[in-house]
């Protein structure tokens, strides 16, 4: 039992490899802090695999003027960077096209967590890094451990430096081997002071501040911790390809409630860190709750998604009126089982007036599952739910109604005061707050209420114009008034804001059910791609474009769109790479933004079956927070184009598997049909050789005209052969002339009575029978193909007729024997190839009624085959009106006599 | 003795033909390549040529073109079925009839026939007769069952042209070029009213033609006469 449980080393060695097939290694030499040696590690490593025969190039070395590291750099060939002006200044970084063509085994580039220029490629080193690694070129790369994502902020507050250039601890993940390059805080002090290290143009007092030994030993302890723990995650994930189950991850599942608030960057961080500690999935969460969000917290949401994905994190934001119980019900149904969430969110005072926080609220309904409620670091903007003064600027249309509004019904009830008095007028306030729920703002109807509360009370109650109230009544009247006016205001609003939500769930809902369901009863891919572009573009209201696969590697330069658009080799290239690289990219993201679009890969679980775009209107933003829901529909657009894909494929085999099977049908029948001919020749002319045979002239001539019919025979087959070649290749190609039917039918007649004189052939032409267009020599094989047949499958003396009439519009030529005709069953299959009759003589290949049907149907004509009145077989061809030329009278000539 | 030049890539073929050839009394002359062929042309000085399509060294229409600019032996072409376009593209450049393969011998030699005495340089001051049709080209009358027949001005051009050429096939083309001058389109179209005309005044039964037979994708052949 315990050999199961081990891994085989090979299985693993092959689980390991077939990960990584075709994809470049990445070796990164990981340290505390600049000086520890990392670049000069990396250049002695290289160096050491170099003259093991290894192609190694430098993408981009930064030597800092040390002696030691520029020596050895030597040694190596150097990609010529790219030189880039940003504002005026002339600055340089890696060629990566040049690196990419240049495609060496292995390409060193320090410094992965630099930051680009504007106006190459990637946004981050890193992205040049994985590209390459996609390439199939191996990496070798050094970092420090303050510029991991999600160390950030931990080192930001040891060191009281900020950090600007961060990457994403998923690419660490991606890295085959991690080399800790450390020395001990001493050592690295001993470096300093000898200026050993190059500390670029930082402030001389972060620098102290970063170099004092209790930070040192605080990253060195972190640099220690995460490589540990990488250690820990690789021996897991071996352990997982040798086929166990799944003891790499730990059954735990994180979810991070996030919002646009800046805060929210630090939550994900913290549970990043917590999430890889604990080898668990995480899921970054947005409620869609149906607030109105600001230009700038659309964007904090954007970056705080792009974090979450960049850190490894499912994000997925679902609209819910309700947070709380979003949260919770997302969280059970998903298996969370610990929720992430900011402290802020906790309610600092706990009042009968106050509504619970969203935190409050999670904390008490979560039951069994673990809740962490985490303080936010760095920036301390704590996000509330918008101001009045915000709402009031947003919504100050709507607002200015609603006084309005207000004013309007006071006026008339001034008007109206004299004849119902001044309790009724509340009635008709009322009325007016309600009608002002149906379109403002919760706010803006609080408001409305309490105006229109303190106006009752100065123009109607008396005494009045005062806000004095004389009697007990009415103050109890206005309070009640006034709890009435904010409990609807109030009822209102959220019945308005539940019912946005279900609208834009029931849309999307509605969207994907439509989609999937018109999606699965297409069967082109051009029909699928034209639908789904619709749906897709009138949903999002935004255009839409398609490039479909072309090769594993490479999609179509044809671009599928509704409308005619161009697509320059500059985007097509946008395209493309998010094809080749799987992942989305373009405008709206960080890589290429320069695109015109925004395009996300066709996604099915084994390959990528083509690239999206879509491009908002001029103007308006991309809206994030669609994000994941334009995936969906990218996924299920990828599902039913494979499914096409699959579909045309098996169609394929099933041709191959048919023509296979006529190919095995056509070499029997053929080898029987072409010896029997030949037989008889070799047979009759063998005979003739012997001279007391060739002497008798009855034998001769028999022998002799056996021959010849032979031959004929044998021609008849070659012919039909090669025609059915030609149709069924789509060689065949109609040279259409204007004939007459006459000579049609007297051409094949003649050769038929030269061929064999035991059928009388009689011939009937209706007088009005017009010109027809048709191709005359496939058309003379057609009747002389069914004229053969009649003559082999009746007995002698059984008369033929060929009749040639007017039928409506067109033409009908028939031709009719005497003879025993077919079983009706087999009728219909008459015209199939290699469908042998079972009452025909023996002899034929069942290949010339195919073939007349092929030619007749080329000439959009029918043909049909019918029991006659004399028992016989009748066959029938239809020509339509297109074929016809209408009766063409030659210009009248006076007939000179001669 | 009439000589005949073979020029035919398969042996197996030249050497049917020159049995069958001179067990009639021709003499047989055989080239495997065109530019052989070309050759023995000029060496031999042969009667008529049969010219096979597909020959592995030149094209057939090529061949022909070049033979023509220096000589007017009589040609034969010998072709497959499905090769029309190419026949006709022969005999517009100059060849004299074509046979399709497989061939009847008897009928090769009749063609062969045909074609030599056309070569005969006087024109015949006879009329020409064919079954129950005769033809005076010089009186311009027109008889069937020595009856006289009515003609319309371009059907007497048509039949002249095929008298011309009896025995042997005269495209499409030719007929138009020789009626309509050489702009004419080739839409065929009313070539066929007048043949079918013509067929109504000559044929005992149109619709059975005995004399003005068609040569399916080719043009068309006035069947020979008895005698000369």
């Amino acid at each position: 039992v315990s050999d199961d449980l081990r891994p085989d080393p090979d299985v693993l060695l092959r689980a390991i490899e077939k990960d990584r097939e075709g994809k470049g290694k990445l070796k990164v030499f990981f340290g505390m802090a600049a000086g520890v040696g990392k670049t000069y590690s990396m250049l002695k490593e290289a160096r050491q695999k170099q003259t093991e025969g290894v192609d190694v190039v430098v993408g981009y070395l930064e030597s800092h003027q040390r002696k030691e590291t520029e020596e050895l750099a030597t040694v190596f060939e150097t990609v010529p960077r790219i030189k880039m002006d940003y504002r005026g200044r002339a600055l340089e970084e890696m060629d990566l096209d040049a690196v990419l063509t240049r495609k060496p085994a292995l390409v060193l580039v320090d410094e992965l967590a630099h930051t680009n220029v504007p106006g190459v490629r990637n946004e981050k080193r890193y992205q040049d890094v994985l590209e390459l690694l996609a390439k199939g070129i191996d990496v070798f790369t050094t970092v420090n451990v303050q510029h991991l994502e999600s160390f950030a902020d931990t080192v930001e507050e040891i060191a009281g430096i900020s950090v600007h250039e961060r990457i994403p601890d998923s690419v660490f993940d991606a890295a085959d081997q991690v080399v800790l390059i450390d020395i001990s805080p001493e050592e690295l002090l001993k470096r300093l002071a000898e200026g050993k290290v190059y500390l670029g143009d930082a402030a001389r007092s972060a620098v102290d501040n970063f170099f004092k030994r209790s930070t040192l030993t605080a990253l060195r302890e972190m640099s220690l911790r995460y490589t540990a723990l990488l250690v820990d995650h690789q021996l897991a994930g071996y352990a997982q390809a040798g086929g166990r189950e799944s003891p790499a991850k730990s059954g735990e599942r994180l979810l991070v409630a996030i919002s646009a608030s800046p805060n929210s960057a630090h939550l994900i961080r913290w549970t990043r860190q917590r999430a890889f500690s604990l080898k668990a999935e995480w899921t970054a969460l947005f409620i869609e709750s149906g607030q109105v969000l600001s230009e700038s917290a659309k964007d904090g949401l954007r970056k705080n998604m792009n974090l979450a994905r960049q850190l490894g994190a499912a994000v997925v934001s679902i609209p819910a009126e309700d947070v709380a119980e979003a949260v919770l019900r997302y969280a059970r149904t998903s298996n969370v089982s610990q929720i992430v969430l900011g402290k802020s969110g906790l309610s600092k005072r706990r009042g009968f007036f106050t509504r619970r926080s969203v935190t409050d609220r999670i904390l008490a309904a979560s039951a069994d599952i673990d809740v962490a409620v985490v303080q936010e670091k760095g920036t301390t903007v704590v996000h509330t739910p918008p101001r009045l003064a915000n709402v009031l600027r947003w919504q100050s249309g709507t607002l200015l109604l609603s006084l309005g509004l207000v004013a309007v019904v006071t006026l008339i009830n001034l008007l109206a005061l004299a004849e119902v008095g001044y309790h009724t007028v509340s009635i008709l306030y009322l009325l007016s707050v309600i009608a002002i729920s149906f379109f403002a703002t919760r706010a803006a109807v609080m408001v409305c209420a309490a105006l229109s509360a303190v106006l009752w009370d100065y123009f109607f109650i008396p005494p009045r114009f005062t806000f004095a109230i004389s009697k007990l009544e009415d103050a109890l009247m206005i309070v009640l008034y006034f709890v009435t006016a904010a409990a609807l205001a109030f009822l209102m609003t959220r019945l308005r804001t539940n019912q946005r939500m279900l609208a834009v769930r029931e849309k999307r809902v509605t969207l994907l059910y439509n989609f999937s369901q018109n999606l699965s009863h297409l069967h082109s891919i051009p029909e699928i791609a034209r639908t789904s572009m619709e749906r897709i573009s009138k949903y999002f209201e935004a255009e839409c474009i398609l490039f479909l696969r072309d090769s594993e590697t490479t999609i179509e330069r044809t671009v599928q769109s509704l409308s005619p658009v161009e697509i320059d080799d500059k985007e097509f290239g946008v395209a493309q790479w998010c094809f080749a690289n799987r992942t989305p990219c373009g405008k709206y993201t960080d890589t290429l933004a320069f695109a015109r679009y925004h395009y996300i890969p066709l996604l099915t679980p084994d390959s990528t079956v083509g690239v999206l775009g879509i491009r908002m209107p001029e103007g308006r933003a991309w809206p994030h927070d669609q994000d994941q829901f334009l995936q969906t529909l990218g996924r299920n657009l990828s599902l039913s184009i494979e499914r096409e894909l699959l579909a045309d494929e098996n169609r394929k085999n099933l041709m191959a598997r048919e023509s296979e099977r006529l190919g095995r049908v056509l070499l029997n029948t053929i080898s029987h049909e072409l010896r029997t001919p030949l037989t008889t020749i070799k047979g009759s002319v063998t005979a003739l050789q012997d001279a007391s045979t060739a002497e008798d002239r009855d034998a001769r001539s028999a022998l002799l005209s056996e021959t010849l019919t032979a031959t004929d025979r044998l021609n008849s087959i070659v012919e039909n052969l090669l025609s059915m070649t030609r149709l069924e290749s789509g060689m065949l190609r109609l040279k259409k002339s204007s004939n007459d039917i006459f000579d049609l039918v007297s051409v094949v007649a003649d050769a038929m009575r030269r061929q064999s004189r035991d059928h009388p052939l009689s011939i009937r032409v209706d007088e009005d029978v017009p010109l027809v267009s048709l191709d005359f020599i496939l058309m003379t094989q057609v009747l002389t193909n069914i004229l053969v047949n009649a003559a082999r499958h009746t007995p002698p003396g059984t008369p033929v007729e060929i009749s040639v009439e007017r039928k409506g519009r067109g033409v009908r030529i028939t031709v009719a024997d005497a003879g025993p005709g077919v079983a009706p069953e087999e009728l219909p299959h008459l015209f199939e190839r290699f469908f042998r009759g079972s009452r025909a003589a023996s002899g034929g290949v069942g290949l010339g009624l195919s073939i007349c049907k092929g030619i007749v149907e080329a000439h959009d004509g029918k043909i049909t085959a019918y029991l006659n009145r004399k028992g016989g077989l009748s066959i029938s061809i239809f020509l339509p009106d297109s074929v016809v030329e209408g009766q063409t009278e030659g210009i009248p000539e006076r007939e000179t006599a001669s | 003795m009439t000589s005949v030049l073979v020029i035919d890539d398969e042996i197996q073929i030249r050497r049917l033909l020159r049995v069958s050839l001179e067990k009639q009394g021709y003499a047989v002359h055989e080239a495997g390549t065109a530019s052989d062929g070309l050759q023995l042309v000029l060496g031999k000085k042969p009667d008529i040529v049969l010219l096979d399509l597909g020959l592995p060294d030149r094209d057939g229409a090529d061949a022909l073109s070049e033979l023509r600019t220096w000589s007017s032996v009589p040609v034969i072409v010998l072709s497959v079925r499905n090769a029309e376009e190419e026949i006709v593209k022969l005999l517009d450049v100059g060849a004299d009839d074509y046979l399709i393969k497989p061939f009847n011998t008897g009928e090769l030699i009749a063609r062969i026939k045909v074609a030599i005495r056309h070569r005969a340089p006087a024109e015949s001051q006879e009329p020409f007769v064919s079954g129950r049709l005769s033809v005076d080209l010089i009186a311009r009358e027109v008889r069937v069952s020595g009856e006289l027949v009515k003609l319309t001005p371009t059907e007497y051009g048509l039949l002249r042209i095929l008298v011309q050429h009896a025995g042997r096939v005269v495209t499409h083309g030719q007929i138009l070029r020789e009626l309509w001058g050489p702009n004419v389109d080739q839409d065929t179209n009313y070539l066929r009213v007048y043949i079918t005309g013509l067929r109504k005044k000559i044929e005992e039964n149109p619709h059975m033609p005995r004399l003005l037979i068609t040569e399916p994708g080719v043009g068309y052949r006035l069947a020979a006469g008895q005698g000369s």
